[in-house]
């Protein structure tokens, strides 16, 4: 009688790694078309929507890429974690503190004013590195689980934003829960190209920089030993402290710079919306791109183009925002149903 | 004898790799049949086959003269095959009885606790042990699993027992008292396969004995009685045994390694060690005998640095040992742990990132900023080649090899840089002759080489082989060395009662 066997997979090879990762793709976008033409729309709708607007109109673009510039800087957080089997939930309370701390620097004119931008952008890193690094210490010297830190942190963070705004940084001439607006001189500039601003030179280089410290650098090679066995990684000597300490604390300074953007390049000024839904995408970007720097930077702008599709669908299709993120859960369970086949071959046979 | 098992021509592979090539076995009723040979040699993977883990690709396999094809375990199991495993195949946190009732109580037909109890006693009673049914297997000793896995396997009904390695794991008290339960299972008229790669094993306790070399069967059930070690060896490997290398009187240097009085605390189901003393000089083998939990894992990590001591001093040379892991390699220390895949190797990364390691750690690491494939492809090779590490690749996943190379690679990881201190623990323990041979052999050039070695090791035979001098280790306390020639198996024995 043929049979379903299943076996498990001695080795895997790259090739087969692409090709699951891309049926997992595939499949998602198959059950979310069908999900959407249940909606009511065309195949002409979604392709227009999806495609043409997101991507190949400007308008469209300009909102896709600025929306990719923070998601880069937190699918790298979450991927730069995941190096080192540190699951980062924070990425909102990492990046609140990193925009509150660049706030803080506009507001109390701290350091040389001729440095404000680099001065915003260093304090940026260090509340972000801060909020997780605080997270990676607890989990090494107190073995606090750190799913449950990250997470709670997010809770902390955003708590003192609504103190700030609601109090000592008020906006003093409207009243409005909001900061003063930043000085022209402390804003990151504009690329000429809609609202894309510098800082997705920072998220570019910020990749790169991740892509060589996770392949090519000796603190790169040392991660990988603390994923693969702890254990031995710290009986032949490796830090092992310190690695998950250093990885983090970098993660936390990432998804920082990732508000530091935010307030500097898009809102010019600390906003209640500033660090919002970033914590679900951050983990799909990072899934997606199977913890690569350089593929968080293809994931990121691919979900910011389901962002942009979605606020079209809300506005002409009156589809509900949750839309996206069901698409978002859609993809994510696809592709990790699929990793399966990377663990396991199956074939017909008796 | 009538026929419990015929297995004929038994081909499988995984992959691209052929694990057995036309394997052939019969198994009689009432007897004792060890089934020997190299690690990898398709023991486990043929046995496998009969017991339903394994389809096999191609050839025949009759149970009590009638052809049967098991799609499962199961199956095989409702057949009367039993497999012991190597690793047994028990929940650690529930007990003894509750494992029992798990594997055994719907083919026995246990309606409830009382009846499952009654079962357990009954057997133990026929088999002459008794084990604690409320005890946590967890916290049970290797042997006592071993006995509740035979136990569990006879309580389901089974008659053909097929023992994976049985006396891998056990000292040698244990291990006869195991092999005496094999002999005892036969005459009571069921069939038992006793996978092992001993010798003693074969010679001293089995009826008849069949050997696989490569996947294939080199002597088929040949009666044991008539049969030499030489014999068995040459068959197993195919040519003459290396014979062991002759030692030089080592003379030993200064004092390279000493423990003054240490004490630390234990690890989790461990022991703690008390008033720890000793010296190695340079160019000495230092043999610590003693049976495996009473102390030595400890031990290990003490010295190390992965465990802190609560008194005593560890020190290298005349100067205390520095602190940590990477300190203690960067003063010259090199170690073999037991267990290779949990304190060793890292068995998800590929060869060369487990070689490359150790050269990027401590305050001279040999790459920083640009750690290229290229370098750590070339140390793998290096590795490979001198370590003879088979079929690798500098790519490959070293949870693929099989346990031989594994520690080979292990011994290339270790054996880098300039040294003064090797301590390996059961450096030797699974494998098969020609990888011990291998092993054995860099452990005696190092101390040649005027490497002071620390050998821990369970296995009398070994320590007795290479050691200049021996202490015995026995619940957390070591006793002091005396010079190789002025011990026995007895005076060890003594020493391990009198500490207790």
């Amino acid at each position: 009688m043929p049979m379903l066997r299943v076996s498990p997979r001695l080795e895997i090879s790259n090739r087969l790694l692409a090709l699951t990762l891309a049926l997992g793709i595939l499949t998602g976008l198959a059950v979310s078309t069908a999900f959407l033409l249940t909606q009511g729309m065309g195949f002409a709708d979604l392709a227009s929507q999806f495609i043409g607007y997101t991507l190949g109109d400007p308008a469209g673009l300009d909102q896709t890429l600025t929306r990719s510039i923070a998601l880069i800087m937190v699918g790298l957080s979450v991927a730069v974690c995941l190096r080192v089997k540190f699951w980062n939930i924070g990425v909102e309370g990492q990046l609140w503190a990193g925009a509150l701390a660049a706030t803080a620097v506009v507001l109390y004119h701290i350091g040389p004013a001729s440095l404000r931008l680099e001065t915003m952008f260093v304090a940026s890193m260090l509340g972000g590195g801060l909020w997780c690094g605080v997270c990676a210490a607890a989990k090494i010297y107190l073995r606090a689980n750190e799913v449950i830190t990250t997470l709670l942190m997010n809770y902390v963070a955003s708590m003192l934003a609504q103190q700030l705004l609601y109090g000592i940084w008020r906006n003093p001439t409207d009243s409005y829960p909001v900061s003063q607006t930043f000085p022209r001189a402390d804003r990151l500039a504009l690329l000429g190209f809609g609202h894309v601003h510098a800082g997705i030179i920072l998220s570019i280089a910020a990749a790169l920089f991740c892509w060589w410290l996770c392949t090519f650098s000796r603190v790169g090679v040392m991660a990988k030993a603390v994923a693969a066995n702890p254990v031995a990684a710290r009986a032949v000597g490796v830090p092992v402290g310190r690695v998950i300490l250093l990885m983090a604390t970098l993660a936390g300074a990432l998804s920082g710079i990732a508000g530091f953007g935010i307030v500097a390049g898009q809102e010019y000024k600390l906003t209640q919306f500033v660090g919002n839904d970033f914590i679900f995408p951050s983990i799909v970007v990072a899934y997606l791109a199977r913890a690569n720097p350089l593929g968080v930077v293809v994931a990121s702008v691919a979900i910011a183009a389901l962002y942009t599709a979605g606020d079209s669908l809300k506005a002409f299709y009156q589809l509900p925002g949750a839309t996206v993120l069901a698409i978002e859960a859609v993809l994510l369970f696809c592709v990790s149903c699929f990793e399966f086949l990377i663990r396991y071959r199956v074939a017909w046979g008796r | 004898m009538a026929l419990a098992v015929r297995l004929a021509g038994v081909e499988k592979s995984f992959g691209t790799r052929p694990a057995l090539l036309g394997a052939d076995f019969s198994l009689s009723w009432g007897e004792v049949h060890a089934l020997l040979g190299e690690n990898g040699a398709g023991k486990s993977t043929l046995m496998n086959v009969l017991a339903g883990f394994y389809a096999a690709d191609a050839g025949g396999v009759e149970v009590d003269g009638r052809p049967v094809r098991y799609e499962n375990p199961a199956a095989a199991a409702d057949a009367g095959i039993g497999m012991i495993h190597q690793h047994f195949k028990l929940v650690g946190p529930l007990s003894v009885l509750e494992n029992l009732q798990l594997a055994c109580a719907k083919r026995a037909g246990w309606k409830n606790r009382a009846a499952a109890l009654a079962a357990m006693e009954a057997m133990g009673a026929q088999l002459g042990f008794r084990l604690n049914p409320r005890g946590r297997v967890d916290e049970l000793a290797v042997s006592d699993r071993q006995k509740l896995e035979i136990m569990k396997v006879l309580l389901a009904g089974a008659r053909i027992l097929v023992m994976d390695e049985p006396t891998a794991v056990l000292t040698e008290a244990e291990a006869q008292a195991a092999l005496g339960l094999a002999r005892q299972l036969a005459q009571s008229g069921r069939a038992v396969v006793l996978i092992t790669h001993k010798l003693r094993d074969v010679l001293g306790y089995s009826d008849r004995v069949t050997v696989m070399r490569g996947g294939r069967t080199v002597i088929d059930g040949a009666a044991s009685e008539g049969m030499t070690a030489e014999s068995l060896a040459r068959a197993m490997v195919g040519a003459e045994p290396v014979a062991p290398l002759p030692r030089h009187a080592a003379r030993p240097a200064r004092e390279a390694l000493r423990l003054v009085n240490v004490s630390a605390a234990a690890s989790e189901h461990g022991v703690p060690l008390h008033d720890v003393s000793l010296d190695v000089r340079g160019g000495e083998i230092l043999g610590i005998a003693g049976v495996g939990g009473n102390g030595q894992a400890e031990f290990l990590e003490v010295l190390v640095g992965l465990r802190r001591v609560s008194a005593g001093a560890v020190m290298f040379g005349d100067a205390a040992a520095p602190e940590g892991p990477a300190a203690r390699r960067a003063a010259g220390l090199r170690f073999i742990p037991a267990d290779r895949m949990g304190m060793g190797l890292f068995g998800a990364l590929p060869l060369n990132v487990n070689v490359a390691l150790p050269r990027l750690l401590g305050p001279r690491p040999e790459r920083r900023w640009l750690v290229r494939r290229g370098w750590m492809d070339g140390l793998a090779n290096a590795a490979i080649g001198g370590f003879e590490v088979a079929g690798a690749q500098p790519g490959t996943p070293v949870r693929l090899l099989s346990g031989g190379n594994a520690q080979k690679l292990m011994l290339a990881r270790e054996f880098v840089g300039s040294f003064s201190i090797i301590a390996a623990h059961s450096p030797t323990r699974g494998l098969d002759i020609r990888a011990v041979q291998a092993v054995q052999a860099r452990l005696r050039a190092a101390a040649e080489a005027g490497v002071a070695v620390l050998l821990i090791s369970e296995d009398l035979d070994e320590i007795m082989e290479l050691s200049d001098r021996v202490a015995v280790m026995s619940h957390g306390r070591l006793s002091e060395a005396e010079p190789i020639a002025q011990v026995d198996r007895g005076r060890i024995g003594r020493l391990m009662l009198e500490m207790a």
